[in-house]
């Protein structure tokens, strides 16, 4: 049975809702009439009435709550006054750690330095007052704490026209090596020239008018496309003052990304926009064959011509013979990853090659060395008619004569200094002077004296007297360093000794058959060299087996015919005296290379060593300083071991352009250029997927064009025809989704063109 | 009926016929066409405006991130605004004489700006898009467990405002809040009295044993904090089955008295059930609102620091 029907007593009826107290008679008796005050005071706390006894009043709702509000504002202020004005501001109002490379540099400071190392503009406040720079200072308080138009780029400013504070300053201060401080803030660090040339080229591109990258014509187009050049303008001069912060974005945590930026950046100034890789990337277009490599050398050829014939002359016809040249591998040179002692400099270590000693000097050495051989001579004593001779007073005998040689190269560098250009012109070659002229005659005799000039400077001063006449050639030390430093002035010592009088005392055969050699010389210099077409025998010999055969080669017709007059000993019978009597054979002594004396020529020349010779490549170097318009450039670039380099270094990106302003690249990886720079690819992980370890999966070979046969002339061009086929966006979008290899903008490229090394 | 409807076999002119009666019941239902404004087709209305203007935020925060801005500068004003309007309620509220709106108008207002408020905060905390709803830092940090804070309570006060209303209304008596431990020592007093009336030996020495044991340190004991947030009936059901199961040893006066305890442990149990409810209605108010202050203190402390350190 329930009993719920009884009754209670009626409740107070006392209503005094919101008060903060309550009486606390209750509930032994009804509570007072008058209640406590708001202050929670008994009305009857000083009353000495029995029946009024004082009570203590209890909190109510109101009371309680009012209570704990006030306590919880209590606490919040003594929270906010600890930590905004205490030593632990820093690390209170720090938003997150910083990424672990940039939380050890700032490890060893103190939490108030270590705010101040990249925000000395705030750091100036009132709470953070750690900023000892006064300008800092002033400068945050002449923007205001309150100007809200600089920090949120409102008021119809755009980011690039904000004031610019001093973080990003602060961030070179470290980053600098990576960019220069003059481009860090542009867009890509590309200078707005470069920045609307891409712009234009990719409008056009986009309108289906295709334009070359070049700043000559850019103009022109720019003239015809007034849309372009707005939309160019526009979007190009937005980003000349971007900060650091914009996009990398600190304090995310010590594993957070710095680099992440999203794709939509990337659209926001691009003016070719486009969703997902796979969808709408333009194709590659010339990627990555645009660009000429750095050496020459025609994998199509190689593959489909040279290795097959190198390989059938190696079997003698037998196809089952096994060789090395059997099938054209592209692992056989490039080795990847695993050969980590050849990755010189370059970045993707597929990309680089075997050194020319392992992958090249096995068919190509010796033809090289043939070609090195006769190096350029740095003096050469032409012949001077008698009557000139005795004008120049120290002329010598072994160059007087019928007049011959020629006066080009490297001692007309040496002397243009020193006399007129007319006379190095008309000079250039001495037998073909009118020598009834006066004129030619006073100038021949100017000529003569420069020479002996040239000669004892070489001979006394020596190796300083060489960098100073290249110097006053224009030549930047640096440049001419490797050939002074091999240039031995022993030799010119020697050399003068034997040629201006003591001839008698070091070699008498030379000196006995000075005359006959005079006469001979013009026939040396000029139909000998020029029949056998650099294979001249100063400077080949016994190490070349492609010439040990040639009659003319196999006995020195000056020697034989001077040895004879003197009835010396048959080459077998001779012993080391008769040996040092003959005339000096640099083919047979010099097989390593070097600086020697050619008695027949009246010559100091250089003999190349063969491939990586330090002397021929700063002399090269030196000859890419001249000016494009100087006619030595040509002659000096015409001589055959110069040749022999070129003809593989040289790349010329512009057929049009003259071939002696095309640069010289001794490495066989490209200097990363703008294109370049924007865009990465690594081969390393790519070989990962087993479809790919071919390389012809992605590289496949173009058709063999006969242009691109770049040593048949002796002349470097650049491929007619593309040697590989263009890659297709499609061998690359079939992986490179959003949800397997990723396809973000940043997945192949990147933003800092100067991260490029 | 035309040509064309006569036509129509019976079940396609049945299934014309529902498709019809669907969108207009739900149009009806919907948008409340035909009728005026309900409070449903207002909460509708409302939250299709706040789903837009949070699209419309998030565009805009988008695109100026894709413009190199700093799109957070933008979302962070847009938060502080709205937390100031969501803080303005209760400023309304202390100041009642001021012309500015019924107080109804203000709390959806303050609903619907607090649901906006959670998207753009959602935009604003970077920590976010990484799946953790607390930013780091220890300013930041807490500024996020305060925002977190202040949007559960104001979740479940929607939620409590709406349900535990009818909860107190169902029950029946609706004691005051301020006067409920009058009616407990009431119902304590009434226990004691009836216990001092019994005059059968057996009946008082079963009972007194029961009420020292039990019940009076049940109707005693304040409200306990189990009861408080979660309303249960355990101690109750104990507590009348025990007396109940005392009777075979009472006598009729004993009975009586332990059925009207019984029903004193009945009405203490509804008692503290209208407590908790009442408390929970105003406690929520009340973390709610001091979680606000801080929230609102420290939510300006931060834009002051967030912009002194942002960079062009």
């Amino acid at each position: 049975m329930r009993r719920d029907d009884f009754q209670l007593p009626i409740p107070p009826r006392l209503e005094r809702p919101g008060h903060p107290y309550a009486c606390g008679r209750s509930p032994g008796c009804d509570p007072c009439l008058h209640g406590p005050s708001r202050e929670g005071t008994c009305p009857f706390a000083d009353s000495a009435d029995p029946d009024n006894e004082a009570c203590s009043p209890r909190r109510t709702w109101a009371g309680r709550r009012r209570q704990f509000t006030a306590a919880m504002l209590a606490i919040l202020a003594a929270a906010m006054v600890v930590l905004f004005a205490t030593r632990a501001t820093p690390k209170v109002i720090q938003p997150g750690n910083l990424t672990t490379a940039h939380a050890q540099i700032l490890s060893g400071e103190l939490a108030q330095d270590r705010c101040a190392a990249c925000h000395q503009n705030a750091t100036s406040n009132r709470w953070l007052a750690t900023s000892s720079d006064p300008s800092s200072s002033k400068q945050n308080d002449d923007k205001g704490l309150f100007d809200f138009a600089s920090w949120i780029g409102g008021g119809g400013t755009q980011h690039a026209d904000m004031p610019t504070l001093a973080m990003t300053d602060l961030c070179l201060n470290c980053h600098e090596q990576q960019m220069p401080r003059e481009s860090a803030r542009w867009a890509h660090n590309l200078s707005q020239e470069v920045r609307n040339e891409l712009t234009l080229a990719a409008i056009l591109k986009r309108d289906g008018k295709p334009i070359a990258l070049e700043s000559g014509n850019s103009e022109s187009e720019l003239s015809d496309n007034s849309l372009a050049v707005q939309t160019v303008s526009r979007t190009s001069s937005l980003q000349n003052n971007l900060a650091c912060s914009i996009c990398h974005q600190e304090h995310h945590g010590a594993d957070a990304n710095l680099a992440a930026i999203t794709d939509s950046r990337c659209q926001t100034c691009h003016v070719n926009q486009f969703g997902s890789f796979a969808d709408s990337h333009p194709e590659f277009g010339q990627w990555p064959y645009a660009h000429a490599s750095n050496i020459h050398f025609d994998h199509g050829r190689h593959a489909k011509i040279h290795f097959p014939s190198e390989a059938e002359k190696r079997s003698g016809g037998d196809p089952s013979s096994p060789d090395a040249f059997a099938t054209f591998d592209c692992k056989t040179c490039h080795v990847g990853p695993s050969f980590s002692s050849f990755n010189l400099d370059s970045t993707d270590p597929v990309m680089t090659t075997l050194p020319y000693e392992i992958a090249c000097a096995q068919c190509h050495d010796e033809a090289l060395r043939v070609q090195v051989a006769e190096g350029p001579a740095l003096l050469q004593l032409p012949t001077l008619p008698d009557d000139i001779a005795v004008q120049v007073e120290d002329w010598p005998t072994l160059a007087t004569g019928f007049a011959d040689g020629t006066i080009d190269g490297w001692m007309a560098l040496m002397l243009r200094e020193r006399i007129s250009e007319s006379a190095l012109n008309r000079f250039q070659r001495v037998d073909a002077a009118n020598w009834d002229s006066p004129i030619v005659q006073v100038e021949a005799v100017s000529l003569g004296k420069a020479i002996t000039k040239l000669s004892q400077e070489l001979a006394t001063t020596g190796q300083d007297a060489l960098m100073q006449r290249l110097r006053e050639a224009g030549i930047d030390e640096q440049t001419a360093l490797p050939l002074v430093e091999s240039f031995p002035p022993q030799l010119v010592r020697d050399a003068l000794r034997v040629w201006f009088g003591e001839a008698d005392t070091t070699n008498d055969t030379t000196a006995d058959s000075s005359v006959e050699a005079g006469a001979l010389s013009g026939l040396l210099d000029g139909e000998l060299e020029s029949e056998f077409d650099g294979s001249f025998d100063s400077g080949i010999g016994g190490p070349d087996p492609l010439l040990a055969d040639d009659p003319l080669l196999a006995d020195d017709p000056l020697t034989s015919w001077s040895t004879a007059n003197e009835e010396t000993p048959a080459p077998e019978q001779a012993d080391w005296a008769a040996e040092l009597a003959a005339r000096y054979d640099a083919a047979k002594t010099q097989s390593f290379g070097g600086w020697y004396r050619d008695d027949v020529t009246l010559s100091v020349r250089y003999r190349g060593k063969g491939h990586s010779d330090p002397v021929l490549r700063s002399m090269i170097e030196i000859i890419q300083r001249l000016p494009s318009d100087d006619p030595l450039k040509q002659s000096m670039l015409a001589q055959p071991a110069v040749q022999a380099c070129v003809g593989c270094h040289q790349v010329q990106t512009d057929p049009s352009a003259d071939a002696s302003l095309a640069a010289m690249r001794w490495r066989a990886f490209r200097t990363k250029e703008n294109g370049d720079r924007l865009t990465h690819f690594s081969h390393t992980p790519h070989l990962n997927v087993q479809g790919l370890q071919d390389c012809k999966h992605c590289h496949q070979l173009g058709t063999t064009n006969p242009a691109n046969a770049v040593h048949m002339d002796g002349e470097s061009t650049v491929n007619a025809s593309p040697e590989f086929l263009p890659m297709t966006k499609a061998s690359c979008s079939s992986c490179h989704t959003k949800s397997a290899a990723g396809d973000h903008c940043t997945r192949c490229h990147r933003y800092h063109v100067h991260d490029a090394r | 009926m035309s040509v064309a409807e006569r036509r129509r076999s019976a079940s396609s002119r049945r299934w014309q016929q529902f498709r019809t009666d669907a969108v207009s019941k739900f149009r009806r239902r919907v948008f409340g066409t035909g009728r005026a404004w309900s409070f449903r087709r207002r909460r509708i209305a409302s939250l299709i405006v706040v789903a837009i203007a949070i699209v419309l935020t998030a565009w805009i925060s988008q695109s100026l991130h894709a413009a190199l801005y700093r799109s957070s500068v933008m979302t962070g004003w847009t938060l502080l605004s709205s937390i100031l309007i969501l803080f303005a309620i209760s400023i309304r509220r202390r100041i009642p004489i001021l012309p500015l709106g019924t107080m109804s108008t203000w709390t959806q207002v303050h609903i619907f700006t607090g649901l906006f408020a959670c998207g753009v905060f959602v935009m604003h905390v970077p920590a976010i898009a990484t799946g953790r709803l607390i930013a780091d830092g220890w300013l930041e940090g807490t500024l996020s467990v305060l925002f977190i804070g202040v949007s559960l309570s104001g979740f479940y006060g929607i939620l409590a405002s709406r349900r535990l209303p009818a909860r107190l209304t169902a029950m029946g008596s609706q004691p005051r809040y301020d006067q409920i431990d009058w009616h407990r020592e009431q119902l304590a007093a009434r226990a004691t009295q009836r216990l001092d009336s019994l005059t059968s030996v057996d009946s008082q020495r079963v009972l007194g044993e029961f009420d020292d044991q039990y019940l009076r340190r049940y109707l005693e004991s304040p409200l306990s904090w189990s009861h408080r947030l979660f309303a249960h009936s355990f101690r109750r059901r104990r507590l009348v089955i025990g007396l109940n199961e005392l009777h075979r040893y009472l006598e009729d006066d004993g009975k009586e008295v332990a059925d009207e305890l019984a029903g004193l442990v009945r009405r203490r149990d509804e008692l503290d059930t209208q407590h908790a409810l009442q408390w929970r209605l105003r406690a929520w108010v009340a973390v709610h609102a001091v979680m606000s202050l801080g929230l609102v203190a420290l939510a300006i402390m931060h834009t002051i620091h967030a912009l002194q350190f942002v960079e062009s």
